[in-house]
């Protein structure tokens, strides 16, 4: 044999590659030949060879890891099913958006926006500083910027804009609307006056100069907050922007709202309010409401009723300054003590015990910073990111998973209760009953399987469920599935049976009178369950693929009910298969994961079992 | 041969009797009215209720059951498969073109698979538990567990997207250009094949194991025949009954299992038109391609059985 | 002048639980036109003695020791080309099981002319005509027929005599035959013994014939050698075994003991050797045999005893021979 070191060399390599696999870490002591080939009763073998096998360990494990994750992380991460953030939209895995720059606290913070993902803040020597995730660029300071000495800093969802102390507005970021730089317009009517403020929203940027103009632009074609009127222009005094409106507060104590009008938030303003008769010491705006603080230390809020903004907390003490998140809006009172309502579908409310003491909260997304006397940060809270990033309307992929996968995995169990179920009640009576009974139920079976599955399963789901909940649906694909997939397992049996039937100890027994059919039952029984587990742990694997298939094309579980397969749904688009790997590769992944662990657990009962197709 | 052949297909007929009622069945439960979707939204109020009955008529729908089915079977014998309201065209017409590209699909993935598979299983089973053994069956192993539009969207991820060297999907846009045909072609062909592979590959190596573990490989070796021979003369030939029969049962499996390939990469093919009539609530093309597909499985059956009797010298055929 | 000579053969199967020593340091010998009975429990080696000299091996399996030489010419380390060469055409064999030995899916012609064309060279049709010969020879009434048939339409007794005519077709010099009436029926069995000593007397083949069954061995074996435990631990001519040996093994004389004989009183209950054969994993430390033998002494329990000669013809491997006379 010419070959024969070659041979040998794979040999050993494969007998490496063997050990590792049939070694265990149950804790399985070298058991003499002699007493391992010791008596035991059929099942305990099989329970011993199952759990001694090196890729069924990985498969528990595998299968106990996708299962914990699930059902048990999903009862730590509630889900609210008809959350969207348009903001958050297709925002990748990374965490950490809280994590501040210390190094901001030396020369005391002047100011701290947000925008959806990142922060930038400015410390009153003039210098920024940016944490949290990179969107659009709009993280990534400018050397322009950090050359100079800045005066102010505004933050849009993902731009950001500086003004130098030389009155020059330096902007970055996402400049789909030229929200990043003065357009010509604003320019030509900057050029007898100066900037002294800037501010910055949901993709549009604002300058107020010093004649108290406003110049808005960008984004401005749904919100029309560039169309100032010239009655306010000359004298505003103070700007808050949010994503449909700006209140602008003007030189004589009125408070009026720019934008898009005929929202609670600019017909509700009170009458005090928008007349001047209040006097107006700081105020702030979310999504639809605002707050203001009038200068008795009192706080007026209206606007949308949403994420329940309007049900102020009772506040016993002075406030001290308001602030505004975009569903959240802050108060802080003479105390030090912050209060916080509103959305906290982003902690945006949990605020931290670390933040007694706190002097003023900025608040312009869903990150928020409490500063105390010194101008130093002292907590922060809201979103502090995605581990995992989020889908196409903004929701945490990571928590989409566990709820989907609880779906996936249920789905799948019931599919293949339903389907053994049937199995093996339809192969017992074929096989027992024989004659036209087992004729007629073959001819059931061969017409089941004549059909193809996927078309049919399809046309089904399409055709019963149309004007199904999303819930109904959900049962609906498991009762298709179950009651298109047993008659593998029916064959299984009803053959089982069969050759049960013919040998010597049924013959032996039928001789000596005893009821065959008590007999076979009683040998075949123990048969019947063992494949029938097999069958079920391996169908099982093919139930999740199949839920995942369906749900892909659209005929399976409908969102909002998230599972692994409608998860996957979205990549049909080749934009989110390109840039938003983690919305498509995960959710495959979790299906790989758990089918996988399935099927080894599954090939390794069958080989525990019967032992003899081990050897092959 | 003839004999047996006719006794098979006799034995059909009560299958084909019982599918043809279940999706002539499925017609019924169709949701929406198919009526309503072939009156033109531009007709006038009074016009819609003529045209309803006019249409309902030509579509036999005013009839009892039993008439409408046997006048659906009597159509259907003559080849007649009902008039998809879809393509305002007979559903023949309709599913010409995209029968033609789903067999040139599944021509070249069983061409492959095929080829795959017995060289891999056959090695697989020779060098048992060596390394190239334990890659195919770590593969196989992983591609049971995989969805299969995820190797298809991983294909397109890497090949289209990044790599930019194919066409992420699509249809040549001429239908006469086979360079054009070969590289929308690979992706879609190559993610069927690797599905394909995860059980044949087992297949042929259990079936090799099973062959290569009898008494006549050793009489053989006894014999001094080399190991080429055992191997693919003896062993082989003997494996390549089940083989055989087994792949050719799986050719409709791999027809039904195309659509999922061919909706990520929208190639015009019959699991394609299956879904657009789904969406259209177009039954009769509906009811057409389920019905193609359990002809596909009935007929690709009847093969795999007349195959093993050719193949097999045990089978007597009378 | 000698065959085959087979000198301290060890034989080994590598298992995840460890070597198990199949063929341990086997010593035989096989003149020329005699037939060499190979006698012993299942599990003793017989039948891994008979592959080792063709090599037919498992994947794990290999000989560690000892020299094969057939006609004078070391054959142990052959290359696969080389014993290619042999076997089927010097050295061929015969197997238990005539139901599955032969390929179900080829024809008898096909199997017995594979060998005569590979060996001898011979065209199609040359084969097909010496294959209808070869059938005629193991006298099979309708050898036309049976060549065309395939095997599952011959019944046991026909296909083991396709066996024998396929193993004498290119006249070996050896023929090595494995239990191969074990699985036929008693008349059958008789007239396939007949027939191989009928064509070794004709072609002058020599044989190997390997059984558990003592009564077959006194039929057709000239020369005998039992095994134990992968050990040869007698041989003898085999009329020295039945009778006239003043000495023997003591396993050999539990074997004899446990033949029910037709002169043998019916009341007394046969005495079967007490035991079993030793796990091959787990053998014992001296004696092979010492644990289910009624003489056996410390000495046997600690000590392995040597081949050795107790008369020029007759070796055992014993320190204290049983003779006959004592019983």
């Amino acid at each position: 044999m010419n070959d024969k070191k070659k041979e040998n060399a794979f040999q050993k390599f494969g007998h490496s590659l063997k050990s590792l696999f049939s070694g265990g870490f149950f804790g399985r002591k070298q058991l003499n030949v002699l007493e391992e080939e010791e008596i035991q009763s059929p099942s305990k073998v099989i329970m011993k060879n199952f759990l001694h096998n090196r890729l069924a360990q990985i498969g528990i494990v595998g299968f106990l890891f996708i299962f914990s994750f699930t059902f048990i992380g999903s009862m730590f991460y509630p889900m609210d099913p008809l959350y969207t953030e348009p903001l958050l939209q297709d925002i990748k895995p990374g965490r950490g958006y809280l994590s501040y720059d210390e190094d901001l606290n030396k020369a005391g913070v002047k100011d701290i926006q947000s925008g959806a993902t990142f922060t930038i803040a400015l410390d009153n020597d003039g210098k920024v500083y940016s944490w949290g995730q990179n969107l659009e660029g709009a993280f990534d300071i400018p050397s322009e910027v950090t050359d100079e000495t800045i005066a102010k800093i505004a933050v849009g969802d993902r731009h950001a804009l500086a003004l130098t102390k030389n009155g020059e507005v330096i902007g970055w970021g996402y400049n789909n609307f030229n929200q990043d730089q003065l357009p010509f317009e604003v320019k030509n009517r900057l050029f007898d006056q100066k900037v002294v403020d800037i501010f910055a929203g949901d993709k549009y940027s604002a300058v107020l100069t010093d004649q108290k103009k406003l110049y808005v632009w960008g984004s401005t074609m749904t919100n029309h907050l560039d169309i100032v009127p010239d009655e306010y222009q000359g004298h505003i005094k103070e700007v808050r922007t949010s994503t449909y409106n700006m209140l602008l507060l003007l030189d004589d104590g009125r408070l009026v709202p720019l934008g898009v009008s005929g929202s609670p938030l600019t017909d509700n303003i009170p009458k005090k309010i928008a007349s001047g008769e209040l006097k107006v010491k700081d105020y702030a705006m979310s999504f639809r409401n605002a707050v203001v603080l009038d200068d008795q230390g009192k706080i007026h809020v209206w606007g949308s009723t949403d994420n329940g903004l309007l049900n102020v907390p009772k506040i016993k003490e002075k406030v001290i300054s308001v602030a505004g998140a975009k569903n959240a809006l802050y108060a802080v009172g003479e105390s030090g003590k912050v209060y916080a309502w509103g959305s906290d579908a982003l902690k945006e409310t949990n605020v931290p015990a670390d933040a007694k003491g706190t002097k003023k909260v900025y608040a312009s997304y869903f990150q928020m910073y409490a500063v105390n006397d010194d101008n130093k940060v002292i907590a922060s809270w809201g979103n502090n990111g995605y581990l995992l990033g989020t889908d196409g309307t903004g929701r945490d992929v990571f928590i989409r998973l566990m709820h989907g996968g609880k779906v996936t995995l249920l789905v799948g169990v019931i599919a293949v209760l339903i389907s053994a179920f049937i199995g093996v009640l339809i192969g017992m009576v074929s096989g027992f009953k024989g004659g036209w009974l087992d004729n007629l139920l073959m001819r059931l079976t061969e017409i089941i399987t004549s059909i193809p599955f996927m078309p049919l399963v399809i046309t089904l789901s399409s055709f019963i469920g149309t004007q199904m909940s999303s819930d109904n649906k959900m049962y609906l694909i498991m009762v298709i599935l179950g009651l298109l997939s047993w008659p593998p397992l029916a064959r299984l049996v009803r053959s089982q049976i069969l050759i049960e039937r013919e040998k010597d100890f049924v013959l032996a027994a039928r001789a000596m009178g005893i009821k065959e059919h008590s007999i076979v039952l009683r040998h075949i029984l123990p048969n019947v369950i063992s494949m029938a587990i097999v069958d079920m742990t391996l169908n099982y694997a093919i139930m999740m693929l199949q839920e995942a298939a369906l749900s892909f094309l659209g005929f399976g579980v409908q969102p909002p009910m998230p599972s692994w397969g409608n998860m996957l749904n979205a990549a049909q688009d080749s934009t989110v298969i390109q840039y938003y790997w983690w919305q498509w590769i995960l959710p495959a992944v979790c299906v790989l994961i758990a089918a996988l662990s399935v099927n080894l657990i599954g090939n390794a009962l069958g080989d525990a079992i019967d032992p003899k197709a081990n050897e092959k | 041969m003839i004999k047996y052949s006719i006794k098979r297909i006799f034995s059909l007929i009560p299958v084909i009797f019982a599918i043809s009622i279940i999706l002539f069945g499925l017609n019924k439960i169709m949701p929406g009215d198919p009526v309503n979707m072939m009156i033109p939204t531009s007709a006038k109020p009074e016009q819609k209720e003529q045209l309803r009955k006019e249409i309902t008529e030509q579509l036999g729908l005013d009839k009892s059951l039993p008439e409408q089915y046997i006048a659906w079977v009597s159509n259907v014998a003559k080849g007649d498969l009902g008039y998809s309201t879809w393509k305002n065209d007979d559903v023949k017409n309709v599913i010409a073109d995209p029968l033609k590209n789903t067999v040139i699909l599944n021509f070249f993935v069983l061409l492959l698979a095929l080829s795959i598979s017995i060289l891999a299983g056959i090695r697989s089973a020779i060098k048992k538990n060596s390394i190239i053994d334990q890659f195919w069956q770590v593969f196989s192993l992983v591609c049971m567990s995989v969805p299969t539009f995820f190797i298809g969207l991983c294909l397109v991820y890497i090949f289209a997207l990044t790599l930019k060297w194919l066409p992420s999907n699509g249809m040549p846009a001429d239908l006469n250009n086979i360079g054009q045909w070969v590289r929308y072609m690979i992706l879609p062909v190559l993610t069927l094949t690797i599905t394909s592979l995860a059980g044949t590959i087992r297949y042929v190596r259990n079936a090799m194991l099973d062959a290569l573990s009898q008494d006549y490989i050793r009489t053989a070796r006894s014999k001094g025949l080399s190991e080429k021979v055992v191997v693919y003369s003896h062993a082989f030939r003997n494996a390549l009954i089940p083989i055989v029969t087994v792949v050719i049962a799986q050719i409709s499996t791999l027809f039904s299992g195309s659509m999922i390939t061919e909706a990520v990469f929208v190639w015009n093919g019959l699991g394609q038109v299956l879904l657009t009539a789904l969406n259209r609530r177009d039954g009769f093309l509906v009811i057409a391609m389920n019905m193609f597909y359990a002809i596909v499985y009935l007929a690709s059956n009847f093969i795999a059985d007349i195959t093993y009797a050719l193949v097999d010298p045990r089978i007597k055929l009378d | 002048m000698k065959l085959l000579e087979i000198n301290n053969l060890h034989t080994y199967f590598e298992t995840k639980r460890g070597l198990i020593k199949a063929v341990n340091g086997v010593t035989l010998s096989l003149e020329e036109g005699r037939t060499l009975g190979i006698v012993g429990e299942s599990g003793s080696g017989k039948s891994q003695t008979a592959m080792s000299i063709l090599k037919l091996f498992e994947k794990n399996q290999k000989i560690y020791e000892g020299e094969i030489k057939f006609m004078g010419k070391n054959i142990s380390d052959s290359t696969a080309k080389e014993m290619s060469h042999i076997r089927g055409n010097d050295i061929s064999m015969i197997f238990q099981e005539p139901m599955t030995s032969l390929n179900p899916i080829f024809t008898v012609n096909r199997q017995i002319s594979e060998v005569l064309r590979l060996h001898q060279g011979m065209s199609k049709k040359e084969a097909e005509e010496q294959s209808i010969k070869m059938l005629e020879s193991v006298k099979i009434a309708n050898p036309q027929r049976v060549n065309k048939s395939y095997p599952f339409e011959l019944s046991g007794g026909m296909r083991q005599r396709v066996m024998i005519a396929m193993a004498l077709a290119c006249k070996p010099k050896l023929l090595i035959a494995d239990e191969p009436t074990t699985a036929l029926d008693v008349t059958i069995q008789a007239q396939i013994l007949r027939l191989m000593n009928d064509l070794k007397a004709e072609t002058g083949t020599s044989i190997i014939f390997i059984t558990h069954d003592l009564g077959v061995i006194n039929q057709m074996a000239d020369d005998v050698a039992v095994m134990y435990c992968g050990q040869v631990v007698e041989t003898a001519p085999v009329d020295k075994i039945f009778q006239k040996s003043e000495y023997i093994h003591p396993y050999t004389e539990g074997l004899l003991t446990s033949i029910p004989r037709l002169d043998s009183d019916p009341k007394k209950r046969l005495d079967a050797i007490p035991g079993a054969v030793p796990h091959p994993l787990n053998l014992p430390k001296g004696c092979k045999f010492a644990p289910r033998c009624k003489y056996a002494t410390d000495k046997c329990r600690n000590e392995e005893p040597e081949l050795k000669a107790v008369s020029p013809d007759h070796n055992i491997r014993c320190f204290f021979p049983v003779k006959r006379g004592d019983k």
